[in-house]
């Protein structure tokens, strides 16, 4: 089974490739017609993927499974960053997307791209940001840690751009930390999310808890 | 949005501020300050709405483990169950660093 990386979006085969504890919401049967994508979150991948489904609204979230070969199209946030200049004119106006595109100096040395209601905009088409929209970036670790200073000049700047919501995630495989949460240094450790929920460490640049 | 609002009797007062997490997607920031009442008090700012007794049952667990005398805020911006107690539990664990 193909390694898939958390915050990537699918593309499902069919509706039967979806399986969910319970009945799926009908704001979710609504949104798979318009658009039948789902994103991979983190946990085991074994012989199915767990993944996400969203709504227009931001309580609208429900988690379900995707077969082996359900799907198809893999999009990381890289890729749906690679989108934006086809991005519909007037959405693009969007404060949310004029704040992306401001990023792409500040973080061009980097492997990043968007998560979030604006990847899955840029994906599908569907008008799912809004002018107030948090601006998700998902930042491949780099082979070389940032210091502390370094994290928090980049967190900063970050912020004079895209305004308080907007993080940075750190991720590595199933992994991910906040660069904020590392710029800041509030505690000895921080918190990384893993395949199995999240745990604490003192290390995040090196991590290598449980796959 | 939502403001939530709890009170928990408690028995172990805390005699400096902690401050530990971020608000950023999938996470919390807590405060806990020092008081002079005799109950813990929690004002929660939650980006996701209808969780309230998601939130009471984690707290309520929480203060049976560590009852902590605090003041306490939370601002939350889609924290699972499982996060909000690692960071509850993880600003326990600082202070008792500090001491």
């Amino acid at each position: 089974m193909e390694r898939l990386a958390p915050h990537t979006l699918i593309r499902l085969s069919s509706r039967a490739a979806l399986t969910a504890a319970g009945a799926l919401p009908e704001w979710a049967e609504a949104m798979l017609k318009e658009a039948p994508y789902v994103i991979v979150r983190r946990g085991a991948q074994v012989d199915r993927y767990p993944v996400g489904l969203r709504g227009y609204q931001k309580s609208e979230r429900f988690a379900a499974f995707v077969t082996a070969d359900g799907y198809s199209d893999p999009v990381t946030p890289q890729q749906a960053l690679t989108l934006l200049p086809q991005l519909d004119p007037v959405r693009a106006q969007l404060p949310a997307f004029q704040k992306l595109v401001q990023l792409q100096p500040l973080l061009q040395d980097f492997d990043w791209g968007v998560g979030g209601s604006l990847q899955f905009e840029l994906v599908t088409g569907l008008k799912m940001a809004r002018p107030g929209s948090d601006v998700d970036v998902i930042m491949n670790r780099p082979a070389q840690p940032l210091s502390y200073a370094a994290a928090l000049r980049l967190v900063q700047q970050l912020q004079v751009i895209a305004g308080a919501h907007a993080d940075i995630q750190v991720v590595h495989g199933q992994d991910g930390f906040s660069l904020e949460e590392y710029a800041q240094q509030r505690d000895r450790q921080i918190m990384m999310k893993t395949a199995n929920g999240p745990q604490l460490t003192a290390n995040p640049w090196h991590f290598a808890g449980e796959r | 949005m939502e403001k939530l609002h709890f009170k928990y009797q408690a028995t172990q007062p805390i005699d400096h501020p902690v401050h530990i997490g971020v608000v950023a997607s999938g996470d919390l920031e807590v405060i806990m300050k020092p008081t002079d009442k005799t109950e813990s008090e929690l004002n929660i700012v939650t980006g996701s709405d209808g969780f309230k007794e998601v939130w009471q049952n984690v707290l309520t667990r929480f203060f049976a483990r560590y009852p902590l005398l605090a003041d306490f805020e939370i601002n939350d911006f889609g924290a699972t169950p499982g996060v909000v107690n690692l960071r509850l539990t993880q600003a326990m664990e600082a202070l008792k660093d500090e001491q």
